[in-house]
């Protein structure tokens, strides 16, 4: 006559044997002294294991966990929300320029595709008649500040997301 | 305490009602720290292991479908953030002690895990104290199966999706632990102790 399994002592604990299975187990527990004992041991330890209770962190309130999640995921939409807005600007700068430079070149008449040659040269050679007209005509110089202080904004904008960026950062990091 | 089920707390937190996180905070925190606190051994990593696994819940509530059970979805980023602190801290718990995979051996040789001089067991007073010095005499996996089982109240399934184990290994992990722990117990004469 074969002894219970630790594993059947196992699924009867977890409830996982079937009904005739479970049958069986009662049955031999009955008259094997060596498997009672074993199946005995085995529920006690689980009912003693049942008992055991849930500890509390001695340091932290639900209040503290609770601020602190809502603070540190409006700082993420907030670090999320200049990125967005940072790219965007950006992109309707680099448009925005992009349009101050095509109209100065077609006001300039300057081909936008050189006939000639279409080497590094010739494109230089375009923005440098295309820079010095700028010298001369009043409307052209205010495209260029334009352009420039386009850029400057551009960098500006940059330079600002990287230090907000990294600002929320160390909030996040300190708390 | 309201009598909401998760999902409707869920909800509510996603309706903007971030208030009502808080419910969830104190339905969860004393069973999740019970069981970073088996894991890290360490009242103070767990307790911010423990924030940690609730600010990473509360961010990515709106990822949570609701295909599984709050808890498992909860309790898998409890044990990934117990993971992580494993693994960023140099201690002697090394990370292979706790990982689940589906080639758990069990042990034989009980010798490894227990000093036979240990006299820390005569000081012990109460039930719970002297399981509570087994559970840390064998390995984390094991522990923190047993606690999510027993303490936490997963059932095996509930276990097997936030350790990433297959149901079938799970029970496995279970069963060992438990035969396992009742060795220990016998070895050290625990048991008339005990029982």
């Amino acid at each position: 006559m074969n002894h219970l399994t630790k594993n059947i002592i196992n699924n009867y604990l977890d409830n996982d044997l079937s009904y005739d299975d479970k049958k069986y187990v009662e049955e031999h527990i009955r008259y094997c002294d060596v498997c009672k004992k074993e199946f005995n041991s085995y529920v006690k330890l689980h009912q003693i294991l049942k008992t055991q209770t849930c500890v509390s962190p001695k340091n932290l309130s639900i209040d503290a966990i609770y601020k602190k999640a809502v603070k540190l995921k409006k700082a993420d939409e907030n670090k999320d929300n200049i990125i967005l807005y940072s790219i965007l600007s950006i992109i309707f700068l680099v448009l925005s320029s992009l349009f101050v430079i095509l109209t100065a070149i077609v006001k300039n008449n300057v081909p936008l595709t050189p006939d000639k040659k279409t080497n590094l040269y010739t494109n230089f050679e375009i923005i440098g008649e295309l820079f010095k007209n700028f010298q001369f005509e009043l409307s052209n110089n205010i495209i260029f500040l334009f352009l420039i202080i386009l850029s400057a904004t551009i960098i500006f904008l940059v330079h600002e997301t990287y230090k907000k960026i990294k600002f929320l950062d160390k909030i996040k990091n300190e708390t | 305490m309201k009598k909401l089920s998760d999902q409707e707390i869920i909800s509510s937190v996603l309706k903007g009602n971030d208030e009502d996180f808080k419910y969830l905070i104190e339905r969860y925190k004393d069973r999740a720290f019970s069981l970073l606190k088996r894991i890290l051994r360490n009242d103070m990593d767990a307790e911010e292991a423990l924030q940690d696994s609730f600010i990473k819940a509360f961010k990515s509530l709106k990822s949570f479908k609701g295909e599984a059970k709050f808890s498992s979805w909860f309790y898998r980023i409890v044990y990934n953030t117990a993971m992580t602190k494993i693994s960023n801290r140099k201690t002697d718990l090394k990370i292979v002690d706790i990982e689940f995979d589906d080639n758990d051996e069990p042990i034989n040789d009980l010798s490894n895990l227990y000093d036979e001089n240990d006299t820390e067991f005569a000081n012990l007073n109460s039930t719970e104290e002297f399981i509570n010095k087994l559970l840390d005499m064998i390995p984390v996996k094991y522990s923190s199966v047993l606690t999510m089982f027993y303490i936490d109240e997963l059932n095996i399934e509930e276990i097997a999706q936030s350790t990433g184990m297959t149901i079938s290994n799970t029970k496995v992990i279970l069963h060992r632990a438990r035969n396992l722990l009742k060795s220990l117990a016998e070895k050290h004469n625990l048991i008339n102790e005990l029982y």
